[in-house]
């Protein structure tokens, strides 16, 4: 049985598609079958960033309309057998309607992936609860900036008073100098106000932006960010809640990263 | 607030805090609207102060578990 991941962040532009994209490349190359499904209606991007945008026939709207069947909405990457898309539509639906349609969508999903992503819109309208609503957990995505830290949190304590406490956080962009010289907020910094450990700090890598002008998920291109992109998908497999964080109680909440026989708490980078 | 060059990371976590203990509890609930309203009709019973000369805040510490 799969598992469904949103990627949102609240602030647009962190890096929820880039991230999302290089993530599900990554396992996908762990020999997981994913599939990322783009819910972001009106303004996809996930099949620009691949590199798939002109493999498009069916999208999203169309399978949750009944218009197609759901392998015809699938595009297959020939570049990375286990790795599937479909793609968001182009224009603005009723999305309220489809949220039950999502629901049994990503369910079926499940059946047969190992993971279905979904990327989500920006800002936390309905787009953002149509994105969330069939997920099993979320990656929070924020950069160091003062405003997406602020919107992350403002998004995890709205996921939390929608009862969903399985998250966890994805910082992107990040500057170690600039960290060294007090001038941005650290990985601790951040951890300590959104309240939620890191599972991956992408460094800011100017290849991001040339790998998607290439149509090619940055992990793929020897780069820093790809590395730690690898490092985050490979993590992935071995990240569970405690039962103690799902009582709704105030804690700080950490990822246990299980090795085979041991247990350790994950380190802070 | 001092804007030293060197502190702008740690002024934007002061700042980050600030905001992340008191916004949540920001207007919507009638409880905090009524609250509010009562709290500003004592203030002006004993200040002379307009209501544009002054903010109230509620800010709310966490109870948190540490291991």
């Amino acid at each position: 049985m799969g598992e469904a991941i949103v990627f949102t962040s609240g602030k647009g532009g962190v890096g929820k598609t880039t991230s999302l994209a290089s993530i599900g490349t990554g396992l996908s190359q762990l020999d997981k079958k994913v599939i990322m499904l783009d819910a972001d209606m009106g303004l996809r991007n996930l099949d620009v960033v691949m590199g798939l945008e002109d493999r498009i026939t069916y999208n999203l709207a169309d399978l949750l309309e009944n218009k197609c069947r759901l392998r015809q909405a699938l595009i297959r990457d020939k570049r990375y057998p286990n790795l599937y898309l479909i793609p968001a539509s182009l224009k603005k639906m009723n999305i309220d309607d489809y949220e039950e349609q999502l629901r049994t969508l990503v369910a079926e999903l499940k059946k047969e992936f190992d993971y279905v992503l979904i990327d989500s819109p920006a800002g936390i309208d309905r787009g953002f609860h149509f994105a969330i609503c069939s997920a099993d957990r979320a990656i929070l995505v924020t950069t160091p900036h003062i405003s997406s830290v602020r919107d992350a949190g403002r998004v995890k304590y709205l996921l939390e008073q929608n009862h969903f406490y399985n998250m966890d956080l994805l910082i992107n962009s990040y500057n170690q100098k600039m960290v060294r010289r007090h001038e941005m907020l650290s990985v601790s910094d951040m951890e300590e106000i959104i309240r939620l450990k890191s599972i991956g700090c992408i460094p800011y890598d100017t290849q991001v932006i040339i790998s998607q002008n290439n149509g090619i998920p940055v992990i793929s291109h020897r780069s820093k960010a790809g590395r730690e992109y690898r490092r985050v998908a490979e993590k992935i497999p071995y990240i569970r809640p405690r039962a103690e964080d799902m009582n709704g109680d105030y804690t700080l909440n950490h990822c246990i990263y299980e090795n085979a026989k041991e247990e350790c708490v994950y380190d802070v980078l | 607030m001092m804007f030293c060059k060197s502190r702008a990371s740690e002024l934007a976590k002061e700042r980050l805090l600030l905001m992340a203990e008191s916004e949540p509890f920001e207007s919507s609930s009638p409880m905090m609207i009524q609250l509010k309203k009562e709290l500003c009709e004592v203030l002006e019973r004993y200040l002379d102060i307009s209501s544009d000369e002054y903010e109230i805040k509620l800010i709310r510490r966490y109870q948190e578990k540490r291991e």
